[in-house]
Parts: C-alpha cells; structure tokens; sequence
C-alpha cells in the first residue's frame, strides 16, 4: 500500500509524435510533470506590507550643536559655581567648608539615587506590561500559566499590604483542570482583590478631592493646577499600592499612559461617560454651573485612575476593573451639599 | 370553560391551548425575573449528576467559595439561595441523589426516566443601579427540567411523514450492528402483506418485541443513540398507552392504493396520531417554553464503543438540533415558537481525561455538531461548547514512565471500585478515520464519583461547573 507510487513517472516521447509548432516554440513555457519526490514545497509567505514611513520633522543640524553646547556651558557654570561657593566656605572657615561640601555632596548623590529609583519605576512598568501581554495571549492550552505565574511571583519582591500572600493563596487554589487562560482569568480576578480594592478607594478619594477643590474654587485658572495635582498625587499612590517604585519618571511615564489611553478611549466607553457626564451635569447644573465643573473633574480624575490602575496591575483586567461613576458624582453633590448646608 | 370552548372552535385547539400557556406564563411570573434551563441528552450522559450538582453549587453559591467563575456568587452579591416546592409528580429527586453521592462509598443516582424539575430562588444583591432604584434586593427564579434525550430525539418527527421516517429507519436498520440484532424482527415483519388488513395481536407482538429490541440498542452494550420513538422506552406517564404502539415498517411501502384499514394504513394513523397528541403536546407544554437549553453529550463513551455507536450519535445530535430550527417564520409562529436564546453544548464528564485533553474535547464536540450550529447561530440563537464535569471523580496525577513524565488520573473504577491509575489516550480533534478505531487508540475508563459532601463545596468537586452557570445566568442579574 505505501509502496505504491503517488506521482506519474516521466514518460519519454518519440519526438516525431509531438506536434512541432516551432514559431510558438519560444511564447509559453512546456507544461511537463515534474516527480513529486523533487519538489519542495513552497511555504507563502504573507507579504509585507509597506508601512509609509511616518511624517519625519527633520531636525536641524544647528539645534544638536546647540543643545550639546549649552549643555556644556550649563554644566561648567555649575561646577564652577559649586567650586567657588565651596572656596568661598573654605575661606570664611575650615568648619564652614566642610558643611559646605558635605551638603554639595548629599544633594548629588541623593539626586542620583532619586533618578535611580525612578528608573526602577520605568522598568517595572514596562515589565508590567510585557506580563499583561503575554498574559493575553495565552491560548487553551496547558502548561505555559506556570511560568508567568513565576514571572508574577518574582515581581512581588516586598510584599506590600500583603499582596504577595494574597496572590500566592490565589495560585494554591487554582485547579488542576484550568487551562491556560482560566487562569489567567482567575488569578486576575481572584489574586489581587486586596490591591484593586484599596485602587478603588483611592481613585474615589481623589476623584471628590478634585471635584470639590472644583467646585469651590473661585478661579478658573486655578482650577486646571488643582486637578493636576491631585491626578499627580493618585498616580502616585496608585503606583505604589500595585508595588511599583513611584519615583517622578514612572509617574511621568503613567502620565502619559493615561492621557494616551482617554485620548484614544473607545467610542463605547466615551459615550457611556458622556452619558453619565451629561446626566449628572445637566441635573447639578441647573442647581449650579460650578457644581456640574466639578462633577466634570471628579470624573476625569475618575477615569484617569481606572486607566492607571490598568497600566499597574500585572495581569489583565476582564471587565472587573470598573467603578460606579455614578457613585462619585453622588458623592460630590453631597459633599457640597453638606458644606453649603 | 365555555368561551375557551367557543374560541377553540373558531381558531382551532392548538393555538387557543398556547395563548392559554402563555398567558398563564405571564400571570405566573408577573414582573419576577424567571428563566427556565431544560438539561437534556441521552441516557446515561449525567443529566441526574449535572442538576443535582448544579443545584447544591448553588445552594451554596451565598458562601462564594466553590464557583469561582460564577461572578455573582465570587463578588458576594447572593444573598440566598432556596429551594422551592415543585408539583409531586415532576419533582426531581434531589435528595437521594445527593445522599448516593454523599454516601460511603458513594454512587452515582439512579438515572430518571421522565421529565422533572427543580426549582430554584436565588435572592441577590443586583450590581446595575438601574435595578437598584427599584430595589435593593431582586430574586431570580430559576427553574431546571430535566427530560430524556429520546422524547427531545422525537421532535424531528414533526417535520417528517410516516414514509419519510419509515424510509430513515431502513437505512438504520441495514447498518450493523441493527441489522444483526434485528435479524428476527425484520423477517418476521417481512413476512406479513401490509397491504392487507393485519391482526391486532401480530401487531402488538412485533410491537413488543421493536420495544425490547430498543432497549437492547441503547443498552451499556450497544450504546446506539437514535431510539424512536422516544415514548416507547420512556413512557413516563403513557405507560401501557395504546398510542405509544408504533414501529416502523421497513419492508417498502406496498404499491398500488390502499385500504384504509391495511396493515400500512394503520400504523400511519398511529404514527400521525403519535406526532399529534404525544410529540406535539410535549413540545407546546414544555419545549416551547424554555429559556435556556442545555445539551449533554458523553463523547467518550462514543469514543469507546466505536464507529457504529459514533456515527450513531452524530446522527442523533445533528437530527435533535434541527428541532431548534424556528421553519418558515411568521407573525403567529414567531410568537408560539420556542423562546431558547442560548443553548450549551457540554460534554460531560470531563474528568475522565486528563486536563491537557479538555481543550481537544472541546474541540471534538464542536465539530460533531458543527452542521446544526451554524444552522443555530443562524437563527440567532447563541451557542458555546464546553468540556465539564458536575461531580469530579478523578485526581490529576504524575507519573514518570520509561524516563518521561506523563499526566494521568487517578480514581476508582466503578465497575470493581479498586484504585486505578491510567492515562486514558488523547481525544481527537479531527472526526477519527477507520484506522483509529481498529487501533487501542482510546480506553477511557469509568470511574466511580468521589464523595460529594453536603457541606463545605469547593471548587475542587467540579470542572468547569461554575463557567456553564456564568454561560447561562450570568447575563440575568
């Protein structure tokens, strides 16, 4: 049976048999078999696709030379300048000098060290998101769950609030029957309840913050930096609640994140907060218009947290990370109500 | 009474007997949110095990321990969950089956041969604040029916003549290994002119004997799944009723025309008398009011028995699934016709083979009923598969082998009730070919269920038991 040949053997023909047609000879290419054992097949390759180059600004030659330049001279002022005010210590006093140096030294080196913890902050976010991704693509299969979960586990290196215990007795009661995926599943809904509890009350603690500090606000331009503030600060807690080392970088980097994600939110969702924006708003506005700003804040302080809470959770979310927004416009109005009250 | 009477005259009993169900459905229930889930299958497929299952899973659902998937239960927004009082004659035997499975050692119940029911009152804490306005607690009503896979096998019926049928059935009845066990039976029915007028007592007689002929087909030995009618194994309450006396005829139809009392005549009126007053009501009274349909199908049992009992079993699957077809849709059938907006496929039974293998049986049950699927998804009904187990009776286990670790179970047998190990082969993703039944390509065992404990569920004691109760109420509270 398997001896049996699959393809047509090449047959010679007597050449006086073959119509010779020799003017056409040249115009097409023979149509001949060809023995299946000489073929290799040809894998398809998909075909790439061009992408057009992004819009480049081109930078001018000048701007490198004088950003370098400036640098320089910036950088030799101030050593210059530390030089001196230390000379100057040393010829008040011996005494003086030292302080003077002492303190020169502590400001570089703990700015060092503040740059260093920033970094640190960068990289966990991005090794966050590297988890969340592989996490995504885990398929129904078996067996690959076990090395993210060690992955996760790595990462919870101080067990702050007990995170790393919770996600551990999560792992312990997973069933031998998931499949990649459920657990993936699991382990976000199960593993981090502690974590995404207390994100949650932060997020609702700011989110009244700034619409309150709105809401009384008596200028408009003030407005804008309170928000800001207060967004900077729930970044930052928000960080450090998920265990990431909140220095100013990260923060910068969570930042942009957030403002990405509600720039390119989806329609769905900016509906639905729409939504609630509108009815909240419509309904305090007519009591006041400043009411309805605030409310306004409240929720985009709201929304910014949710999306940073997304960027720092190490696994993600299936829809469980929601918040009744409804419950903080509610809880604007009443703080106002209590304080006009 | 006298209205309805004068109604039915004028529309016709069917349609008056509907309006009046459907009425009294929304009498019933009123404003209370209520959703009916028909389990079926065919026998020995764990309808019993499943329901007694779902049912104590969520009895226990207010404690959020064991059904991590089910989001309501997980969030702690059951308040309670009871019991309630269902007719005496439909009831589900709820408490043997959970004392079999609780018991020392325990067994799994006895399988039920009619239709019953459990219903259930889940009171909860509803998360949307639309709802909350209303109230702050709601109450779900969920009833669960469990019928046999046969009267459900018995729906196609509707859309077939007698002819139609008696001609499917010959094509069965030349198949082995019906042809062999039905030697008898068919010679004796060849024996007789069905053009002329045929003594009852012959009739009764091969009647009895196409009876006991049934339960030999689906009997552990044979495991064959199209048993019509569904009626004449599973009487329920026709028991010894004249209008379950029905077979088909295999020889062909007798040419030239008929008396109307010939053999062939006869048994037509009883086949159109059985669609009429046995298969109809059953699907007015009950399937027509169902919400949610859940199907289970022992694939590895099929896979066992080998290509006879498979094919078999697709047929009946393919065949059962049509009945979901709405046919030619207007005004009046869109309104009586059945209101099932989500079905599950599950087989069960899905600790017989290791976890790796969930998925690939996932994926084999999708494609024996990928036909009937698209036909469904088509009709906007909503379909999943799923590979669970209500009552686990296996431990997944290590072993190494020849140098290589393999995954294997770990239980005990239910015929002898000692401990085995084994890996019990992989299922196939693609429909096996002749090759793959001849080899020992597949031995899965039959375990006996480990103890269910009337306290203290987890998660542990089922497989994938708490993701089919997210499939099918998750989307209510």
């Amino acid at each position: 049976m398997s001896d049996k040949k699959q393809w047509q053997a090449p047959v010679d023909i007597p050449l006086d048999q073959v119509d010779h047609q020799p003017a056409q000879e040249e115009s097409f290419a023979h149509a001949r078999e060809v023995p299946v054992e000489q073929v290799v097949s040809v894998t398809e390759e998909a075909p790439k696709v061009e992408r057009e180059p992004a819009v480049r600004v081109r930078k001018s030659r000048w701007r490198k030379v004088f950003a370098l330049s400036a640098g320089v001279v910036l950088f030799a002022a101030v050593v210059s300048e530390v030089n001196r005010l230390v000379d100057w210590a040393f010829s008040l006093h011996v005494t003086v000098g030292y302080a003077a140096v002492a303190v020169v030294t502590t400001a570089v080196v703990s700015a060092g060290m503040w740059l260093l913890q920033g970094m640190r902050g960068l990289r966990q976010l991005k090794a966050r998101e590297d988890i969340r991704a592989r996490a995504q693509q885990m398929t129904e299969g078996q067996g690959e769950a076990i090395q993210l979960i060690k992955t996760i586990e790595a990462h919870y290196q101080d067990n702050t609030r007990g995170a790393k215990q919770e996600f551990l007795a999560a792992v312990h009661q997973l069933d031998s029957a998931y499949n990649d995926k459920e657990v993936v599943r699991y382990l976000s809904a199960h593993g981090l309840t502690q974590q995404d509890e207390a994100a949650k009350r932060c997020i609702q603690r700011y989110s009244v913050h700034s619409g309150v500090l709105v809401a009384v606000s008596p200028f408009a331009t003030f407005d804008m930096w309170l928000v800001g503030w207060r967004n900077l600060r729930m970044l930052r807690e928000l960080a450090e609640i998920y265990g990431i080392s909140a220095g100013a970088t990260a923060q910068w980097q969570l930042l942009k994140g957030v403002l990405h994600n509600i720039a390119f939110a989806g329609l769905s969702e900016v509906t639905i907060h729409a939504g609630t924006h509108v009815l909240g708003g419509s309904l305090s506005g007519a009591v006041s218009a400043r009411i309805g700003q605030g409310i306004g804040a409240g929720l985009f302080t709201a929304r910014s947290g949710l999306h940073a809470m997304r960027l720092c959770r190490p696994l993600p979310d299936d829809g469980h990370v929601k918040l009744d927004l409804s419950t903080i416009s509610a809880a604007i109005q009443q703080d106002l109500n209590r304080k006009s009250g | 009474m006298g209205l309805k009477k004068r109604l039915k005259g004028l529309l016709g009993d069917d349609l008056v007997d509907d309006l009046h169900g459907q009425v009294k459905d929304v009498l019933e229930h009123g404003l209370d949110r209520h959703v009916r889930i028909a389990v079926t299958g065919m026998s020995r497929s764990g309808k019993t095990v499943f329901i007694t299952a779902l049912t104590q899973h969520l009895l226990a659902s207010d404690k959020g321990e064991s059904l991590p998937f089910f989001a309501l239960s997980s969030s702690d927004q059951i308040i309670s969950v009871k019991l309630l009082p269902v007719d005496k004659d439909h009831a589900f035997p709820l408490q043997t089956a959970v004392q079999n499975l609780a018991a020392e050692p325990p067994t799994w119940p006895a399988s039920t041969t009619g239709l019953s029911e459990v219903r259930l009152a889940i009171r909860y804490r509803p998360a949307s604040r639309l709802q909350r306005l209303v109230s702050d607690i709601a109450t779900l009503y969920v009833d669960i029916i469990d019928y046999p896979g046969e009267w459900l096998l018995d729906l196609p019926l509707l859309h077939k003549s007698f002819e139609q049928w008696c001609s499917e059935q010959r094509e069965l009845f030349a198949l082995a290994p019906r042809a062999a066990l039905a030697a008898d039976w068919l010679a004796a029915q060849a024996a007789i002119d069905w053009s002329q007028p045929v003594d009852q007592a012959q009739l009764s007689i091969l009647n009895r004997e196409y009876v006991k002929l049934l339960h030999l087909f689906r009997s552990e030995q044979y495991g064959m799944s199209v048993i019509q009618p569904g009626r004449a194994v599973l009487p329920a309450e026709l028991e010894n009723d004249t209008l379950i006396e029905l077979f088909p005829l295999i020889a062909t139809k007798p040419a030239g025309t008929l008396e109307d009392n010939s053999g062939y005549r006869v048994m037509e009126q009883r086949y159109l008398d059985y669609r009429e007053q046995v298969i109809k009501r059953f699907y007015r009274e009950h399937f027509a009011r169902f919400d949610r349909q859940v199907v289970l199908v022992d694939c590895l049992k099929t896979l066992n028995k080998g290509q006879q009992c498979f094919d078999d079993m697709r047929l009946a699957v393919t065949d059962v699934l049509q009945s979901f077809n709405y046919g030619p849709s207007g005004f009046l059938r869109r309104l009586l016709s059945p209101r099932i907006d989500k079905v599950l496929f599950a087989s069960t039974k899905a600790d017989h083979v290791t976890a790796n293998q969930h998925h690939n049986l996932d994926r084999f049950l999708e494609l024996i009923i990928a036909d009937a699927r698209r036909e469904m998804q088509f009709e906007g009904i909503e379909t999943t598969c799923m590979a669970l187990a209500s009552v686990r009776s296996t431990e997944a286990a290590e072993a190494v082998l020849d140098g290589q670790t393999i995954s294997c179970l770990k239980g005990y047998k239910k015929a002898s009730g000692e401990p085995v190990a084994l890996f019990p082969g992989e299922v196939p993703i693609e429909l096996p070919t002749e090759k793959d039944w001849h080899s020992q390509r597949f031995r899965f065992v039959d375990f006996a269920p480990r103890k269910l404990p009337m306290q203290q569920l987890r998660p542990e004691h089922h497989i994938r038991l708490d993701q089919a109760i997210e499939y099918l109420l998750g989307d209510l509270f």
